[in-house]
């Protein structure tokens, strides 16, 4: 493992950055926060971008020079941030303890394990009215652009990108401009953000 | 182990698309920020400021850092108890003692300052005993033996 950076060297990374970089970084920023929704706990991009840096100058992430650009270190410590936080939430939630209701048994009448069917505790009432809401104020915002709405189907699906060309019979440039499309639609449904 | 559901479903679709951005071209990035009426210059300079604030922010807590660990030594140092022998020559008697049980402290303590053990001011003895007494030199059982 190599040495963290120092604060000049970080420093000087910073400085380097053009401005499509920095701006790149702020947006991947902040649909990172959109995506882990409530699991960001009110952190913003700020807050990501900037626990990105100070996790690469304490050395709890290394930034490999040799490997990647400053700006693909950062976008990839940001991605494992939020899938730590969304992690932190989840097992919040699976300490949360079993009621006696949800241990049932078999028909059978032999007791079943329950950690072996579970599945992590619904988002709850609330918060599944929240998303329920967002699909729908965006499948309504994009009622008129067939390929979004198939797309989302599709990645709602659990699909990946290439399946999902290959099922719709749309090349890559055409699942991109899709995804151009959504980047510059959803802003406009939720100016505040998914979970403001 | 998932948990499925509209939420589950949504947070995909946001996953895919926090993904595209890292792959669009630069082309593509600058269109996305002008499409939301912003200022790509604006926006650049914010996301600096924010990056270049996290630098600051680690600067700040290593110095703490730093400040609390100076904080602990010197009361640890503080907490180091000892008893000097009460006439200078019984602490001049100690501190030839020392020198003798421990040679190489002669070499640090008096050699640095081109003086001969016998030069020492009382003052001079009394400030190597503590000094001595600061590293825990003088609890070294040795030194009790046979008084002083």
């Amino acid at each position: 493992m190599g040495r963290s950076a120092t604060d000049a060297e970080v420093r000087e990374a910073v400085g380097s950055l053009t401005d499509t970089d920095l701006a790149r970084l702020g947006s991947y920023a902040w649909w990172r926060v959109q995506a882990i929704g409530k699991a960001a706990r009110g952190n913003k991009r700020e807050d990501l971008l900037q626990e990105a840096i100070v996790r690469t100058l304490d050395g709890r992430r290394t930034w490999n020079r040799s490997a990647v650009d400053f700006i693909g270190h950062l976008i990839g410590v940001m991605r494992s941030i939020a899938s730590e936080w969304v992690e932190s939430l989840e097992a919040e939630r699976h300490e949360e303890p079993l009621l006696e209701s949800e241990l049932v048994g078999n028909p059978d009448g032999t007791a079943v394990n329950p950690f072996q069917s579970a599945v992590l505790p619904a988002p709850g009432f609330e918060k599944t009215l929240e998303a329920k809401d967002s699909v729908s104020a965006i499948r309504d915002f994009f009622r008129d652009d067939p390929e979004v709405l198939e797309i989302m189907e599709g990645l709602a699906a659990e699909l990946k990108g290439p399946e999902i060309c290959e099922i719709l019979g749309i090349t890559r440039t055409a699942y991109e401009t899709v995804m151009r499309r959504l980047r510059r639609g959803l802003p406009k449904i939720f100016p505040e953000g998914i979970y403001p | 182990m998932t948990y499925k559901g509209t939420d589950e479903r949504l947070r995909r679709i946001l996953d895919t698309v926090a993904e595209s951005v890292a792959e669009a071209t630069d082309a593509e990035i600058l269109e996305d920020v002008k499409a939301q009426g912003k200022n790509p210059a604006v926006v650049a300079q914010e996301v600096r400021t924010v990056l270049l604030r996290g630098v600051i922010a680690h600067g700040k807590t290593k110095l703490r850092a730093a400040q609390i660990q100076h904080e602990q030594q010197v009361v640890a140092l503080r907490r180091i108890r000892f008893s000097l022998p009460d006439t200078p020559a019984a602490m001049r008697a100690l501190l030839a003692k020392v020198l003798t049980l421990v040679p190489e402290y002669e070499t640090a303590l008096l050699t640095a300052q081109y003086r001969g053990f016998s030069e020492l001011s009382d003052e001079d003895v009394r400030q190597h005993l503590v000094q001595l007494a600061q590293l825990g030199v003088l609890e070294d059982p040795k030194l009790r033996e046979g008084g002083n």
